[in-house]
């Protein structure tokens, strides 16, 4: 009978300030934790990724982190660190043209309060600031069970791409985290997250599906966390099937390679060569165990062919 | 199609193998409806399998078997835990059950949780032996008709409407409650600090609203209970926490943990009972447990009944201690409380008991035993202990489990 309990991690969630104070107004009470206006997908129409004369070529890339309580410490070691390594690698050695960025913080559209919090599409280093507002400034209350498949609703109906409307390349959604995706997502909460009015449910295949059109898209599975008590892995293979990575919490330290690694994997490039051009040999070996269990049959890109 | 209607009870302090016994009548029908109707979150029926064991506290134990539950108005749920126990038989067993509450369920709040915690942590060597799960604070708080929280309340409430409300029995019932226990906030206990936190009905509500998406509200039972072709009354605790057992108050558990619930909710929707078909069967180890304080008669060391026993549901925890253990009574004063909740389902028009349901017994961790049942004067095997006291004829059926395993459970017609 001892299990079941409460446990620590409850109390953490139920203190988890609401920017109320013991001096608080009883209407003040069910004020939510701030998120910045901003950064509220309700409040977003469509965030847009536009060719210009400096960025004539651009290509939009997603970055959704779980922000919430089972990751840890980790997810601040890979705003603070890994996202921001990666995104100066991405700038630096552009596997894709033009790259614009847009880094999304995931919750849990079951409770969360800001299951999803998303930034503009950046082509530079500004992007830095409106990382550490999202994923900092919220408070990221800890919560089970993760909609990592917000990212892909607002993807597909919430953003305006060049790339894949003026010049029909599909631009990258990575998510990171370590628990499974819930398998719906509601018209409910697709009301209150966003705002929309949907005639029904989707199912997270679906919205895959749907905004897999406009995006390749990945997953990265930290094992850490709930990895192991859920199975994450596997429901992430049986969900995008020859689009997920197992990274280890150790080598984090090479996601930046990784990222870019994959997106010139799904721009044609060559495994080996891909592999070769790191010279820490960590990253390679990072790098080739990813590659190894990527699979990516897509047409356009003009993989698989021989 | 008859309906068959089973009403499982634990015949000691708990942990008698409920879990099991439910899982295995669960396992007869493709239609099982498993009601539970005592106590709430803080029971914990384990059900073991190959790949795994699986702890239930809100959810039936018959949930494996694809069965049906239903929180009839008598049980406590607590919206705040379910989701997480849901979460995790969905990965377990890769589907949620359907899930019914009784509109008329007096829900657990946190902070019935935390007074609880509180007082115990106030107790030091007076413990009740309380899960810590707040059961006793959510009786006490519901009788009080300003602060009682009934689910058709809830669900009529907005989240905003659920925090007002929450917020209202932290600042006023709390502090009332609190010199009614001769007590008041401690500075540096932990638990006052969440009763002082302006956050925490907020974010409860929240947290409770969000439960929603695992159940459904059921206001006339008798929808569900009697298409129902198995029936199944899943209790909790044991006949001897009764609350109205007075032999070992005040350690108590504020339920009516026998067969009372059942035979009345059966009474409500209109369903006839007899021998052939509904049975209840009485749950016990081939030796007597219990958690934390209270007397417990013939009471021994772990090692002296088995070197093997080894629980893994009853992690200790602050609240509860460590399990104790003891040997059974004498076969004679086997069935003393068996034979009081057998007044239950006298019917006034038949005295004779016999005629109103068949009587089973099953006995559990007889693996840990050899075989035998563990008693007073000395280990003796089932048909002997049954034999000398009466009790072969008493029962109906007995069944016996030699393993964690519902499937293994075995039933022996008599023990001759």
């Amino acid at each position: 009978m001892g299990s079941g309990s409460y446990s620590s991690s409850d109390w953490a969630k139920l203190k988890s300030s609401r920017n109320i104070h013991a001096d608080s107004k009883v209407s003040d009470l069910y004020q939510s934790r701030g998120m910045k206006a901003a950064y509220d997908p309700s409040k977003i129409k469509i965030r847009e990724s536009r060719d210009s004369t400096d960025n004539p070529l651009s290509t939009a890339i997603i970055v959704g982190l779980d922000v919430t309580g089972s990751m840890g410490y980790l997810s601040e070691e890979i705003a603070k660190n890994s996202l921001n390594k990666t995104m100066l690698e991405i700038y630096d050695k552009s596997p894709v043209t033009n790259p614009h960025i847009m880094f999304q913080a995931i919750g849990d559209s079951k409770s969360d309060r800001a299951p999803l919090q998303a930034t503009q599409f950046e082509a530079d280093i500004r992007i830095a600031e409106q990382l550490l507002d999202v994923f900092f400034e919220s408070g990221g209350g800890g919560n089970g069970g993760e909609s990592y498949c917000l990212s892909w609703y607002f993807a597909d109906m919430h953003t305006d791409i060049d790339c894949y409307n003026k010049r029909g390349k599909k631009g990258y959604i990575f998510t990171i985290g370590d628990e499974r995706c819930h398998d719906t997502l509601t018209r409910e909460e697709i009301k209150r997250v966003f705002g929309d009015d949907v005639e029904r449910d989707y199912s997270a295949k679906e919205l895959y599906q749907s905004a897999a059109k406009k995006y390749n898209i990945f997953h990265i599975v930290m094992k850490a966390g709930s990895y192991k008590n859920q199975n994450s892995g596997k429901g992430w293979e049986m969900l995008i099937p020859g689009h997920v990575i197992e990274l280890e919490p150790d080598h984090l330290t090479h996601l930046a390679e990784l990222f870019v690694s994959v997106m010139q994997l799904s721009e044609g490039g060559n495994k080996k060569d891909i592999v070769a051009q790191w010279k820490d040999q960590g990253a390679q070996l990072a790098v080739a165990e990813a590659l190894g269990r990527l699979s990516i049959g897509d047409q356009k890109t003009g993989f698989f062919k021989f | 199609m008859k309906q068959r209607i089973t009403v499982v009870v634990g015949k000691n302090f708990g942990d008698e193998g409920k879990g099991l016994a439910t899982a295995y009548f669960a396992g007869r029908s493709t239609d099982t409806l498993v009601i539970k109707h005592n106590g709430g979150a803080q029971a914990g029926h384990t059900v073991d399998r190959a790949d795994g064991r699986f702890v239930f506290h809100q959810l039936s134990s018959g949930s494996f078997s694809g069965a049906t539950t239903y929180l009839s108005s008598t049980f406590l749920p607590d919206l705040l835990k379910l989701p997480e126990e849901a979460e995790a038989f969905r990965i377990a067993a890769g589907h949620v059950p359907t899930v019914y509450l009784d509109a008329q369920c007096r829900l657990t709040t946190v902070f019935d949780v935390v007074l609880n915690a509180f007082v115990e942590s106030l107790r030091a060597g007076e413990r009740h032996g309380s899960c810590g799960m707040g059961i006793h604070e959510t009786v006490i708080r519901n009788e009080n008709a300003e602060y009682g929280l009934s689910l058709a309340e809830f669900e009529a409430f907005s989240p905003h409407e659920v925090a007002l409300f929450l917020e209202k029995i932290r600042t006023k019932y709390v502090p009332q409650r609190l010199s009614q226990l001769s007590t008041g906030m401690k500075d540096g206990n932990a638990w006052c600090d969440i009763l002082l936190d302006p956050n925490v009905a907020g974010n409860a509500a929240d947290a409770m609203k969000s439960a929603s998406r695992f159940f459904s509200v059921i206001h006339d039972a008798k929808e569900l209970i009697q298409p129902a072709e198995n029936l199944l009354f899943e209790g909790a605790q044991g006949l001897l926490l009764d609350r109205n057992n007075h032999e070992y108050w005040p350690h108590l558990t504020p339920s009516d943990t026998g067969s009372k619930n059942p035979f009345a909710i059966l009474k409500q929707c209109g369903i006839s009972h007899d021998k052939t078909n509904t049975e209840v069967c009485y749950v016990t180890r081939s030796y007597v447990t219990r958690h934390g304080a209270g007397p417990l008669p013939h009471e021994c060391d772990r090692e002296e009944i088995s070197p093997r026993i080894r629980d893994k549901t009853n992690v200790e925890n602050q609240w509860q201690e460590s399990l104790r253990y003891a040997r059974h009574p004498e076969a004679s004063e086997f069935v003393h409380a068996v034979k009081e909740d057998q007044k239950n389902y006298l019917k006034s028009d038949n005295p004779d008991v016999r005629e109103t349901a068949s009587v089973s017994l099953m006995i559990t961790h007889l693996n840990e035993t050899d075989g035998k049942i563990v008693s007073a004067d000395e280990d003796k095997s089932v048909g002997v202990y049954l034999r000398e006291g009466s009790l072969d004829s008493f029962f109906d059926h007995i069944y016996t489990s030699l393993t964690p395993f519902p499937e293994d459970v075995r039933r022996v017609a008599r023990m001759c």
